[in-house]
């Protein structure tokens, strides 16, 4: 396949599909974690592949990615943590046990 | 001192009675009591002071209470003979009626109220009495109103009594709603004075009458017509007159020193003296002094046939009252100048001194009931009989008793052209005042004489008792049959004092004389035999029936019983007619008013709930709602 732009965002946005499948239909929250990862990933390739070929100048791109990924790390050890608290509270970690919110 | 320190004092000293009881002094009974009793000595004495230094041209000193760019209202005093003379009957039947209620409230566990109330009272009405603008005389208007409500309701653990002190709130109310508008309409008509604003300072609205300032058309009738009209509602209210007499008879519930005191001297008598007061206002227009005429007259007739049949003594007492304080009206309204007024005093004593009797005679027999007074009592009390013998014949009019001279410069100021139709009411009502008033000496004092004696239990009858079931007889007794002779004594030289008043007031002591030799009197003294032998024949004589000749008409005898039935007529206006429109108020409150606040609020719960369903607490559901919505955003700004 031919190195343009098209080919990057059809991938990236293939994978974003991919993570919110994951994420809306997934009823285990680390597997919705993973979900989100994988929709982060998408936006950085996004990221990276304008800068690659529309930006003056591509660094600025991969600051970015570097940047989202730090940021994806942080949020996946919070998640993570809020996850297990979860966990120890219910004894699971299935969002359907999760409804107390129903108004 | 000078005159406005005696006013201040004489109107001050029982309402720092009052104060000081609300202060907490009240706790301490024998204090208030003292407290009262030498208030209302020095509020006596101030009376006196004024009555006797007053200056030939009167005395008025006020100081502005409230004033804006276009009204003032004024407090001060205004001194006349008028004022004083009133004034004086107030401060002195007060005094009376405080000593004589340290014997008969002597047990009472509620006297340090009892006292500081009376205070308040005779407080409101001497600042009726005195009062230099119009607007303080309605202030003090109701607080007579009001304290009376009060001595009324006294007993207030009795029922019966709350209702009468209601009732006498309310219909008094309804007058003072009138005169609340006359006085109103008169402020914005009177002139405007120096300083560019209104006021009803009393002297200058005489002023503006005798001027004729107040002329002018209101509502298509004389000015003076409209308000004398409106301020007789007030008068007709207070004075108990027809159609708002029925709250008197009632006020029958509070302790008989209140009767006494709120049917001589204060109450009653502020609407004949507000008549007397603005006599002039009310003289400028034909139609109002005909209607007061109207009324009082047919008042006098209505009140002295149900004192005819009733039964209890206290409630003849005050029907009595109603039909006196007609005459006082009539007097005035026929233009003299002197004859009221003249009656209100003599009234005041021997209507007082009745009152005064009558709790002695209710103390012993346990009883108000004028049968069972006679059986258990009749003529074993000296003092009591004597006060009822005195008061009687004065009211009944024996020539040279106190009524007597009065009512006798009434009728001849009523005998002239163009009043005979209101004369001969008046004659009428002369003979039935001797009747009932004859036949309530006779069944007291001539028990002995009775054919047949029945025992009628009243309603009055077990109240009283429960007052008196723990009276103590000594030095309280004593003091009671004192004060009732002493006002016994003054009242037989009440009739003679008439040109010492007539001259007080500044008139010509002739107004007052009686032609003994006219017409007039032989008429008087042919009504007064009428009506007094008819009852002694009835009642007195030896082997009497005991009953009155009208119970050979058993329908108007239960009618007169009845009151006329105003009773029910007031039932039936406030069941039918005040009702009414409390239904329909109540009809658009349930169908207007409260449902358009329920659609509000349903609308609100529906709302509330149709988002609320939005809120499954499904987390994937938020986020696809989210992603719909983003979705839906993003088509619509691509369309754009």
């Amino acid at each position: 396949m031919a190195e343009t732009l098209g080919s990057y965002l059809l991938l990236s946005s293939a994978l974003f599909a991919v993570g919110l499948f994951g994420v809306l239909l997934r009823r285990n929250l680390v597997a919705m974690l993973i979900g989100v990862e994988l929709m982060l990933n998408a936006v950085i390739i996004n990221l990276v592949a304008f800068a690659r070929f529309a930006g003056a100048d591509p660094g600025n791109g991969q600051v970015f990615a570097l940047f989202v990924i730090g940021v994806a790390a942080a949020e996946a050890a919070v998640g993570l943590s809020i996850i297990l608290t979860v966990f120890k509270a219910r004894g699971a970690i299935s969002v359907d046990r999760l409804e107390e919110l129903s108004g | 001192m000078s005159l406005s320190q005696w006013g201040l004092l004489t109107i001050g000293a029982p309402l720092v009675t009052f104060v000081l009881f609300l202060l907490g002094v009240g706790r301490r009974p024998t204090l208030t009591v003292a407290l009262s009793l030498t208030t209302a000595a020095l509020a006596c004495a101030g009376t006196w002071a004024m009555a006797i230094t007053l200056p030939e041209a009167g005395y008025q000193a006020t100081t502005p209470w409230a004033a804006t760019a276009d009204f003032s209202i004024h407090l001060g005093i205004r001194l006349t003979g008028l004022s004083t003379a009133m004034g004086l009957v107030v401060g002195t039947i007060h005094l009376l009626v405080q000593l004589y209620s340290l014997g008969y409230m002597a047990t009472d566990p509620a006297q340090a109220r009892y006292f500081a109330v009376l205070s308040l009272f005779a407080s409101a009405m001497l600042s009726v009495v005195y009062a230099a603008d119009l607007i303080q005389t309605f202030i003090a208007w109701e607080l007579v109103g009001l304290s009376s409500y009060l001595l009324i309701g006294f007993w207030n653990f009795k029922p019966s009594a709350a209702q009468a002190a209601k009732k006498a709130f309310i219909m008094t109310r309804f007058g003072d709603l009138g005169l609340f508008l006359g006085l109103a309409l008169l402020m914005l008509n009177m002139p405007v004075e120096a300083g560019g604003a209104r006021n009803l300072l009393i002297a200058l609205i005489l002023e503006a009458v005798a001027n004729n300032d107040l002329a002018g058309n209101l509502f298509g009738y004389d000015q003076h017509t409209v308000i004398g009209l409106l301020l007789l509602c007030g008068i007709v209210g207070k004075s108990a007159q027809f159609p708002l007499h029925s709250w008197l008879p009632d006020a029958m519930e509070g302790p008989t020193p209140v009767s006494a005191l709120l049917h001589s001297a204060t109450m009653v008598a502020a609407g004949v003296y507000l008549f007397a007061l603005l006599q002039p206002l009310f003289l400028a227009s034909s139609i109002t002094s005909t209607v007061a005429l109207g009324i009082a007259s047919f008042t006098a007739v209505m009140a002295a046939g149900v004192a005819m049949v009733n039964p209890d003594m206290k409630r003849v007492l005050a029907w009595s009252s109603i039909s006196q304080l007609s005459f006082m009206l009539m007097g005035l309204a026929a233009g003299s100048e002197v004859a009221g007024f003249f009656h209100l005093v003599t009234h005041a004593g021997f209507k007082c001194l009745l009152f005064l009797s009558a709790g002695i005679f209710i103390h012993l027999a346990h009883s108000g009931d004028l049968t069972e007074i006679g059986r258990k009592v009749g003529s074993r009390s000296r003092a009591a009989s004597l006060g009822l013998l005195v008061g009687a014949a004065s009211l009944a009019g024996v020539p040279a008793m106190a009524g007597f001279m009065s009512k006798e410069v009434i009728l001849a100021q009523l005998h002239q052209p163009g009043y005979e139709g209101f004369y001969w009411l008046a004659l009428l009502g002369s003979a039935m005042t001797a009747y009932y008033a004859t036949r309530m000496a006779a069944v007291i004092l001539r028990s002995d004489s009775a054919a047949v004696s029945h025992h009628r239990d009243t309603e009055q009858t077990k109240q009283e008792v429960d007052h008196d079931s723990n009276h103590q007889g000594g030095l309280a007794d004593s003091i009671m049959a004192m004060t009732v002779v002493g006002l016994a004594l003054v009242t037989l030289g009440l009739g003679w004092l008439g040109p010492q008043l007539a001259g007080h007031l500044g008139l010509d002591a002739e107004l007052v004389a009686i032609d003994w030799d006219s017409m007039g009197v032989g008429l008087a003294v042919t009504a007064l035999l009428a009506g007094g032998g008819l009852a002694w024949y009835d009642y007195g004589r030896t082997g009497a029936y005991r009953e009155g000749f009208l119970s050979g008409l058993p329908a108007i005898e239960a009618m007169l019983k009845d009151g006329w039935h105003m009773d029910r007529c007031w039932r039936w206006v406030s069941d039918k007619i005040i009702a009414g429109l409390t239904l329909s108020a109540l009809f658009i409150d349930r169908r207007a008013i409260d449902r358009s606040i329920d659609g509000v609020a349903d609308g609100a719960r529906s709302g509330g709930v149709l988002a609320a369903s939005l809120q499954s607490g499904r987390l994937q559901w938020y986020l696809s709602l989210t992603l719909a919505v983003l979705a839906v955003a993003l088509i619509l700004l691509e369309w754009k």
